[in-house]
């Protein structure tokens, strides 16, 4: 039969050490848990969330590192020889996890240059999310859609990063074309009337009216309303369908995109021809 | 005017009605422990109107609440804006040098709706004129005001009075060597204290002392009753202490620097 050699296991050295490590991992990281919430309570108070979160993941990982080296030397690992190898894997991991430790270092520069924080609203490329997590390799977004994303700290740290929400008030501009036949001092005065009207809309700093351009359809114009930054979508709806609305009342042409032809003073009237369509679909004018 | 702060007892299952200023409110008790509260906004005079037998209109929503154990009593009580005011004069005002002078600023109250006389059976607060927001301070830093013009009158008895205005004396001296024009001044109402004399409300006294542009000017508010009507009766306390919020904004200032 087959000695799979249990009664060497069953010896009360090896079981006795073996309760130690059990005891040592249980304890450890009870101890751990423990020390993790209370930091979690403390640090909420006194620092930024963010904050928080770095010196508890320190904590926790330090922990961890200082039970697996006790559970190592009561296991009777030699530690000198083991870290010998370590350096030595340490180069070849090193080489093999370049991106790794460059996320690493670039989402240490993001700590410290505080560029967001938790919870703000920021743009990075096509993508408009709220900050969820800044951790060591990565950010986690959440997006307007309910999308989870996770961005690369080399990645920000190489990018143009917009937060949206790092001052308390924003500005919404508005481009509205309008025809040249209209009276700009009555378009820039309703503009402002909207803008007075509107209760999202900040008095102070006032609302800014710029005559942007002549365009090839018409003259176009900018109104820049500020709002608190909670107030961004209410804002926009309402402004927009306030003039509209506005403008539909005071018979205010807004451009659209249109082409007059004019050969000159010496063109004739263009002729216009009046065609009368059949049910068909065959007009009088292909028929004959 | 006086009865209209005064507690009343209403009627189960009848609307009653008020009307302050442009404000008028419909309240019902039922016969469980609830209220029913509508309100607009929508009066062209500024007339007192107390408790009238009037039914709510039909297109007009009502807010409900549900108490444990209700009175059948309903008090209203006047209470100044949750945020400060950003007051305009409607023609700027300059003050010589070493001048010092009063003004009053008309505001438009907050109706809290209690029922019963506890305070913590505060049905809803509803404003009785709604203020546009602004801004004080710059775009990266400042806080979020009410907006308001003020003819920024020199004495009480030259207001139309107004039964849903509170009445905030300033008085501002110019400690400089030249002449302070009063564009925009922010009055922290949340510091406030409400009284009422005689058929009006006042606020205690702000005073302002302009010492120059580049530093902030030193602003006290009076402990005591308004210095103009000193039989008063304060009827609505401030929002925020006034020794908290000094605190708050040292600390607010500490927070800046240190980032955390």
């Amino acid at each position: 039969m087959f000695d799979l050699g249990f009664e060497k296991l069953a010896k009360p050295e090896i079981l006795y050490t073996a309760l130690k490590v059990v005891i040592i991992l249980a304890c450890g990281f009870l101890l751990l848990k423990v020390l993790n919430f209370s930091l979690g309570k403390i640090t909420k108070r006194r620092f930024s969330q963010q904050s928080s979160m770095l010196i508890r993941k320190a904590v926790f990982y330090t922990g961890l590192f200082v039970i697996i080296v006790t559970v190592l030397r009561q296991l009777g690992f030699n530690l000198t020889a083991l870290l010998g190898a370590a350096g030595v894997a340490g180069i070849a991991i090193g080489f093999a996890s370049q991106t790794s430790i460059s996320n690493i270092i670039s989402g240490l520069f993001l700590i410290s240059e505080k560029p967001f924080s938790i919870g703000d609203i920021i743009r990075v490329g096509d993508l408009t999310g709220i900050i969820l997590s800044i951790d060591l390799l990565s950010l986690k977004l959440r997006t307007f859609d309910n999308l989870y994303v996770r961005i690369p700290n080399e990645h920000l740290i190489k990018s143009q990063v917009i937060n949206i929400t790092r001052f308390p008030i924003r500005r919404l501009d508005i481009r509205v074309s309008v025809a040249y036949r209209e009276d700009i001092a009555q378009v820039r005065n309703i503009l402002l009337d909207i803008s007075a009207h509107n209760s999202y809309c900040l008095d102070n700093p006032e609302p800014l009216f710029v005559i942007e351009s002549f365009d090839d359809s018409g003259i176009r114009l900018l109104l820049g309303a500020w709002f608190s930054k909670t107030d961004y979508l209410a804002l926009k709806n309402s402004l927009m369908l306030e003039i509209k609305e506005r403008f539909d009342r005071e018979r205010i042409e807004i451009a659209f995109p249109h082409i007059s032809v004019y050969a000159g003073s010496k063109t004739q009237p263009f002729p216009v021809e009046m065609v009368e369509t059949h049910p068909g679909g065959e007009d009088d004018h292909e028929k004959r | 005017m006086m009865n209209f702060w005064e507690p009343k007892t209403l009627k189960k299952n009848q609307w009653y009605h008020w009307k302050i200023g442009p404000c008028r409110i419909w309240i019902r008790r039922s016969e469980d422990d609830e209220w029913s509260v509508a309100f607009d906004r929508t009066s062209m005079d500024q007339h007192l109107v107390v408790a009238q037998r009037e039914k709510k209109p039909e297109d007009l929503s009502l807010t409900r609440y549900i108490f444990r154990s209700a009175t059948d009593d309903i008090q209203f009580l006047p209470a100044l804006p949750d945020r400060p005011v950003m007051v305009n004069p409607e023609s700027p005002v300059n003050l010589l040098s070493k001048t010092k002078a009063i003004f009053f600023v008309s505001i438009p109250l907050w109706l809290r709706i209690y029922s019963g006389e506890k305070d913590d059976a505060l049905l809803c607060e509803i404003p009785t004129e709604m203020l546009s927001n602004t801004w004080f301070g710059d775009p990266m830093e400042g806080e979020l005001c009410y907006s308001l013009k003020t003819s920024a009158l020199r004495s009480i008895t030259d207001f139309e009075k107004k039964p849903h205005k509170i009445y905030c004396p300033v008085y501002i001296l110019n400690n400089t060597s030249t002449p302070f024009q009063f564009q925009k001044l922010c009055i922290h109402v949340e510091n406030l204290r409400v009284y009422r004399a005689n058929r009006l409300l006042l606020t205690n006294d702000v005073e302002i002392t302009f010492i120059g542009e580049e530093l902030p000017s030193q602003i006290v508010l009076s402990d005591g009753k308004p210095s103009i009507a000193g039989d008063s009766v304060m009827i609505c306390e401030e929002r925020i202490p006034t020794s908290k919020s000094l605190l708050k904004k040292s600390f607010s200032l500490l927070k800046c620097f240190t980032n955390y």
